[in-house]
């Protein structure tokens, strides 16, 4: 607790909470493949061939349940990003992490959805929407796509 | 295939002011007083104090030091302390009502065996050596025997 040069007391305090939740079957194959093999695996849709990532056990549009597994790229492209200045909390850690940091909304290909990861890159001018990203792997792999990835990285034009 | 177990971790720093009232509060706890604040129109005693009645609404200045004894009212055991508490199971947080207070407050309860907190009707404030402007200038209630 401290005070300041006003009359009032500032009261600190840190919230700490760890917390652990079971995966369900479809994480736990997508995630012990990403261990395992280094694969990242997507399910796609036997009515609209539409490729969740990350997998799912119903289609969002056919309602048909998923069950065809299929291995998706390490590269894809950029749908969406920003240079992070202010950061928020990684769940991986608990902490911020150092600032600035690239962080975009991937489409793997293949894939029809897209992941969030960051990316090895700060420079607004680079980071692009298309712009093509591969995949860094960090060793050895625990099955966390935001571990075992370390990051993405731009590839060239 | 083993089922996949996902450990993720949140951390929260944060600070807030005190405000008026709890501020005179927190700073009477590090002289080992508690102060609690009444309402001029309804006379009802607030502990922690409020700057407002919220019944009258209207603002509350005055103030009362109240005695570190009062009523357990109510009781519970927590067999998984959360990060916040004292490291150490099974914990008693007890609701206090102090004597002249409208209002309860929640602390420890200590010195009492977790199979015997039922029978505690009447507890008093354990301070600290060293007392910090914080409830925790408290270490306990204790049963008074």
């Amino acid at each position: 607790m401290t005070k300041k040069d006003d009359e009032t007391q500032r009261v600190q305090y840190l919230l700490d909470i760890e917390y652990h939740y079971a995966a369900g079957e479809l994480a736990t194959r997508f995630f012990t493949e990403l261990k395992e093999a280094g694969r990242i695996m997507g399910m796609r849709c036997s009515g609209c061939h539409r490729v969740y990532l990350p997998p799912r056990p119903v289609c969002g549009i056919c309602y048909k349940e998923l069950k065809d597994w299929v291995p998706l790229s390490d590269e894809g492209i950029i749908v969406g990003c920003t240079v992070v200045h202010l950061p928020f909390i990684d769940p991986m850690t608990g902490e911020q992490r150092p600032v600035p940091y690239g962080f975009a909304i991937i489409r793997l290909d293949g894939a029809s959805t897209s992941i969030y990861h960051f990316v090895d890159e700060t420079d607004e001018k680079k980071l692009r929407v298309g712009q093509r990203v591969k995949a860094v792997f960090r060793e050895p792999r625990t099955g966390s796509l935001h571990h075992d990835i370390k990051y993405f990285r731009l590839v060239g034009k | 295939m083993d089922e996949w177990v996902v450990h993720q971790r949140i951390k929260i720093p944060f600070m807030y002011t005190a405000g008026r009232a709890l501020t005179r509060f927190l700073e009477g706890l590090a002289r080992g007083e508690i102060w609690a604040t009444r309402c001029a129109s309804c006379g009802r005693v607030y502990l922690p104090p409020l700057n407002f009645c919220g019944r009258c609404w209207r603002g509350i200045d005055r103030w009362c030091q109240l005695p570190p004894l009062g009523e357990l009212i109510s009781y519970t055991i927590i067999q998984r302390p959360l990060p916040e508490h004292p490291d150490r199971s099974p914990l008693i947080l007890g609701l206090i009502r102090l004597d002249g207070a409208d209002t309860n407050l929640v602390h420890l309860i200590g010195d009492v065996d977790p199979s015997e907190v039922e029978r505690v009707t009447r507890v008093r404030a354990v301070w600290r050596d060293e007392r910090p402007a914080s409830i925790l200038a408290i270490s306990h209630f204790a049963p008074l025997t």
